[in-house]
C-alpha cells in the first residue's frame, strides 16, 4: 500500500524522535564519565575518594583476569534466583489461600501491612543469629523483603476478578477450586507476571544487603569489602556491576513477562 | 398448560452491619413451559436478586421456588456476555460443560452445531475481542445453551450494548429461544423489550418488590420482536406497564 505524504513525515518524525532520545542518552552518559575522568585526572577531585572511569575499568579489569568477578556474580545471581522463585512460588500460594480463606485474609491483613512497612535492614542481625552467617541468611533477608509485596500484589489481582464471571461459573455450579483453575488464575495471569517485575528488583535489593550482612561472595560483599578496606575503585566497579547486573536482570524478566503475555 | 417454576411467597432479605434491607417481599408466580416470561421493575427492585436464587448462587430468606423437573439443568445469562479473552469464543462456549464433566466429543459436536446453527462457525477459533458486540453476545447465548438447559435464566442480556445493536441481538436471540423451544424468564428494565419478546409480563412493585401486575401479551401477527414493535396493542401494553412502574424523574 502507497503511504501518502503525511504518513510518510509522521514515521520519518517518529524515527528521527527515537535517534534523539538515543543520542541524547548516550551522550549523557559520555559526558557524566568525561566530565568524571577528567576531574580526576586535573586533580580537581581526589580519585582516592572518588574514583575515576580509568580506575574502575583497571579495578574490573583486575577482577576479570584473576576470575573474582564471575566468582561474585555467579554468587549474587544464583541467591536473586533462588529467592526469587521461592519468593515468587510461596507468594502465589500464600495468595491463594488468603483469597480462598476470607477471615485468614482480614486476620492477616494487619500484620501484612505492618511486616511491609518495616525497614527490612532491622531485622538482619536477628536473622544471622537464627539462620547462621552464611546464605540461608541472604535468602531470607531476600524472601522478607520479596515475598510480602509478592503476596499482596498477586492478592489485589485476585480480588479484581471480575464479579460478573465468578457469578457465571457459579451459576454452572463450579466450585472453589474450579473456579480458581478456570477463572482467577488465568485472570490474574498479567497480575502475576508484572509481579515478576517487582519480585526481581525487590529480591536483588534484599540479596544485596543480605551480603552487606553476612558474605564473603557476591557484589554486595565486593562493595561493602571496599568500603571496609577502603578502596574506593572496588566499591564503584561493584556498583558499576551491580547497575549492569540489575538492568540485565530485568531486562530477562521483561522479555520472559512478554512472551507470557501474549 | 403445565408449570416448570413455581414460586412460592420467595423473600429476600440482605444483611449488613448497618441493618436488613429488603430486597424482594413476597413473590408468587408460576412459569410455564416452554414461555418467555419478561420480569420489569425499576432499577434496585431486586429483579437480579430474583434470578440470582433461581440460579442457585443466592439463597431466598422467606418462601420457596419448585421445579417440576428434579435436578433441572439452569442456564444463566449475564448483563454482559462475561466471555473469557484468554479463550477462543469455542473455548467460551465449552466451560459449562468443563465444569459440570460433560465435555464429552458428542457433546462438543452438539456445540459446534449451535455454531454452525448461529451463523458463527467461521468464527470459532477467534477470540472474543475481535468479535462484535452482538455475536459476543450470541456466543454467551451458545455458552448458555450448551449444557442443554431446561430453562433460560436471561439478565438484562442486552443492556451492555448500544440501541442499534440490542435490537438486532435481541432479535436474534429470541429467535435462537424460539428456535430451541426453551422456557425463558428474562429481567429487563426496558419495556418496549419485554412487551416484543414475551409471552407474559410480570411487573414488580419497587423495593422490597412484590408482583404488581402481570400481563398476558397478545399482539396481532406476532412476529419477530424488531416486528411486534409495530403491532397496535404495543402502545397500550406499554402505557399499562409505564403506569404501573410508577416511575417518578
Amino acid at each position: 500500500m502507497s503511504m501518502s505524504k503525511e504518513a510518510k513525515a509522521f514515521i520519518s518524525r517518529k524515527k528521527k524522535q527515537k535517534y534523539i532520545i538515543l543520542f541524547s542518552q548516550i551522550l549523557i552518559v559520555v559526558c557524566f564519565f568525561g566530565i568524571w575522568e577528567y576531574l580526576a585526572c586535573h586533580k580537581i577531585i581526589d580519585a582516592f575518594i572518588f574514583s575515576s572511569p580509568g580506575r574502575i575499568i583497571e579495578t574490573l579489569w583486575q577482577l576479570t583476569t584473576t576470575g573474582e568477578l564471575w566468582k561474585h556474580i555467579f554468587t549474587t545471581l544464583y541467591e536473586t534466583v533462588l529467592a526469587f522463585l521461592i519468593g515468587i512460588s510461596l507468594g502465589l500460594i500464600l495468595a491463594i489461600l488468603l483469597y480462598e480463606i476470607p477471615i485468614l485474609a482480614k486476620i492477616t491483613e494487619p500484620f501484612l501491612t505492618m511486616i511491609n512497612s518495616l525497614p527490612k535492614v532491622a531485622l538482619g542481625p536477628i536473622i544471622i543469629i537464627w539462620s547462621g552467617a552464611n546464605t540461608k541468611s541472604i535468602i531470607v533477608m531476600a524472601l522478607l523483603i520479596n515475598l510480602i509485596i509478592s503476596i499482596m500484589n498477586i492478592y489485589n489481582g485476585f480480588l479484581g476478578v471480575s464479579e460478573t464471571k465468578t457469578k457465571l461459573l457459579k451459576s454452572f455450579g463450579a466450585t472453589k477450586k474450579q473456579i480458581l483453575w478456570y477463572l482467577i488464575l488465568p485472570e490474574s495471569k498479567r497480575t502475576i507476571i508484572s509481579s515478576l517485575k517487582i519480585n526481581i528488583s525487590m529480591t536483588l535489593i534484599g540479596v544485596i544487603m543480605g551480603e552487606f550482612l553476612v558474605s564473603k561472595k557476591g557484589i554486595g560483599y565486593l562493595i561493602i569489602y571496599g568500603t571496609q578496606v577502603f578502596n574506593l575503585d572496588l566499591v564503584m566497579a561493584g556498583i558499576l556491576v551491580l547497575i549492569i547486573l540489575s538492568f540485565v536482570i530485568y531486562e530477562i524478566v521483561s522479555f520472559i513477562e512478554k512472551k507470557l503475555s501474549t | 398448560m403445565n408449570s416448570l417454576l413455581d414460586i412460592d411467597h420467595l423473600g429476600k432479605n440482605y444483611f449488613t452491619e448497618k441493618g436488613e434491607i429488603s430486597a424482594i417481599k413476597d413473590i408468587t408466580l408460576k412459569v410455564f413451559n416452554g414461555e418467555i416470561l419478561s420480569i420489569v421493575g425499576s432499577s434496585g427492585c431486586g429483579k437480579s436478586s430474583l434470578l440470582s436464587i433461581l440460579a442457585g448462587i443466592d439463597k431466598a430468606t422467606s418462601g420457596f421456588f419448585h421445579f417440576a423437573k428434579e435436578k433441572p439443568v439452569i442456564g444463566y445469562m449475564l448483563q454482559n456476555d462475561a466471555l473469557f479473552p484468554w479463550l477462543t469464543i469455542y473455548e467460551n462456549a465449552l466451560i459449562g460443560l468443563k465444569i459440570q464433566h460433560k465435555d464429552t466429543l458428542e457433546m462438543r459436536e452438539y456445540v459446534k452445531n449451535l455454531f454452525r446453527k448461529y451463523n458463527l462457525a467461521e468464527f470459532m477459533e477467534k477470540k472474543p475481542d475481535e468479535l462484535s458486540g452482538g455475536m459476543r453476545q450470541r456466543v454467551a447465548l451458545i455458552r448458555t445453551l450448551a449444557i442443554k438447559p431446561d430453562i433460560l435464566l436471561l439478565d438484562e442480556p442486552f443492556s451492555a450494548l448500544d440501541y442499534q445493536s440490542r435490537l438486532a441481538v435481541s432479535d436474534d436471540v429470541y429467535k435462537i429461544i424460539k428456535k430451541e423451544g426453551i422456557t425463558t424468564i428474562m429481567v429487563t428494565h426496558d419495556i418496549a423489550e419485554a412487551i416484543s419478546m414475551s409471552d407474559r409480563i410480570v411487573v414488580l412493585a419497587k423495593r422490597p418488590c412484590y408482583v404488581k401486575n402481570i400481563y398476558n401479551i397478545s399482539l396481532t401477527n406476532k412476529q419477530t420482536p424488531i416486528d411486534n414493535r409495530k403491532a397496535k396493542e404495543f402502545k397500550e401494553y406499554y402505557n399499562k406497564i409505564w403506569k404501573d412502574l410508577d416511575v417518578n424523574v
